[in-house]
């Protein structure tokens, strides 16, 4: 049965598709957002690495300011515009994402 | 070089901003309406009732099942100011799947024309990976 909080980060594009997922029961807090990007960069060869570093910053940044969390279905690119689809994608696909961990008990 | 279209400032002002979006939806709808479709939302592009407007998406509409994302940059950000890619939201998550069209542009009545072009392509079904690539490029783009 699927969770009621879900999405994913993604490196996608000239021909990488990695991704970090979330399915669980409580909204997905900025820290473990920060930390599944995170996780995601370091999964990523340093080729990769070079043609998304600012898109994982525009990515850090919009988790990061997110304010009171964002509600599904979100999606947002970031892209590398010097290249034709090299990217990294963030999608809300159930729930809310990127809330601070003291919201968490508004939601609970 | 394309001109660069009204509403350059859209990012600081609200009613350039309202005016460009109204440019795509007007858009989306006119493709919709000639193929017998209505647009209808897939994203959400509000944050607690609070319109997003950093223009990521500016806009978005399912139209015929088939997703159209655009994503508007300003006049000032780095590299080509046009590109587009097939994308599979939420790929894996049977209550949200959908192929989507995702559009990255900086507008100008160059980018504008193409993404008509593109977006009818699309909603007709003669939009594939090949096409695709043939119309992005010449946009000056690094291969990948």
């Amino acid at each position: 049965m699927s969770k009621e909080h879900r999405g994913r980060l993604q490196a996608q594009g000239g021909g990488t598709e990695k991704s970090e997922s979330w399915s669980q029961d409580d909204p997905l807090t900025k820290e473990e957002g920060l930390s599944l990007l995170e996780r995601l960069w370091e999964r990523l060869t340093s080729r990769e690495q070079k043609d998304r570093a600012k898109q994982f910053d525009s990515a850090r940044r919009f988790i990061e300011n997110v304010e009171g969390g964002v509600d599904a279905p979100l999606g947002k690119s970031f892209l590398n515009r010097k290249k034709r689809s090299v990217r990294v994608d963030i999608e809300v696909l159930a729930g809310t994402a990127f809330v601070v961990a003291l919201l968490l008990f508004y939601f609970l | 070089m394309s001109t660069p279209f009204p509403y350059a400032d859209f990012l600081e002002n609200e009613a350039s901003y309202l005016a460009a979006q109204q440019v795509w939806q007007d858009l989306i709808r006119r493709v919709a309406s000639v193929h017998g479709y209505q647009p209808l939302d897939y994203l959400n592009l509000e944050q607690n009732g609070t319109p997003l407007r950093d223009g990521n998406p500016i806009a978005a509409a399912s139209v015929a099942g088939k997703g159209i994302r655009i994503i508007q940059v300003g006049q000032e950000a780095d590299g080509n100011d046009f590109s587009a890619w097939f994308n599979t939201f939420g790929k894996g998550d049977p209550a949200t799947e959908r192929e989507e069209l995702v559009i990255d542009l900086t507008l100008t009545h160059g980018t504008l024309s193409i993404s008509a072009i593109l977006i009818e392509l699309w909603v007709a079904g003669r939009l594939d990976e090949a096409g695709l690539g043939a119309w992005v490029l010449g946009w000056g783009l690094e291969e990948e």
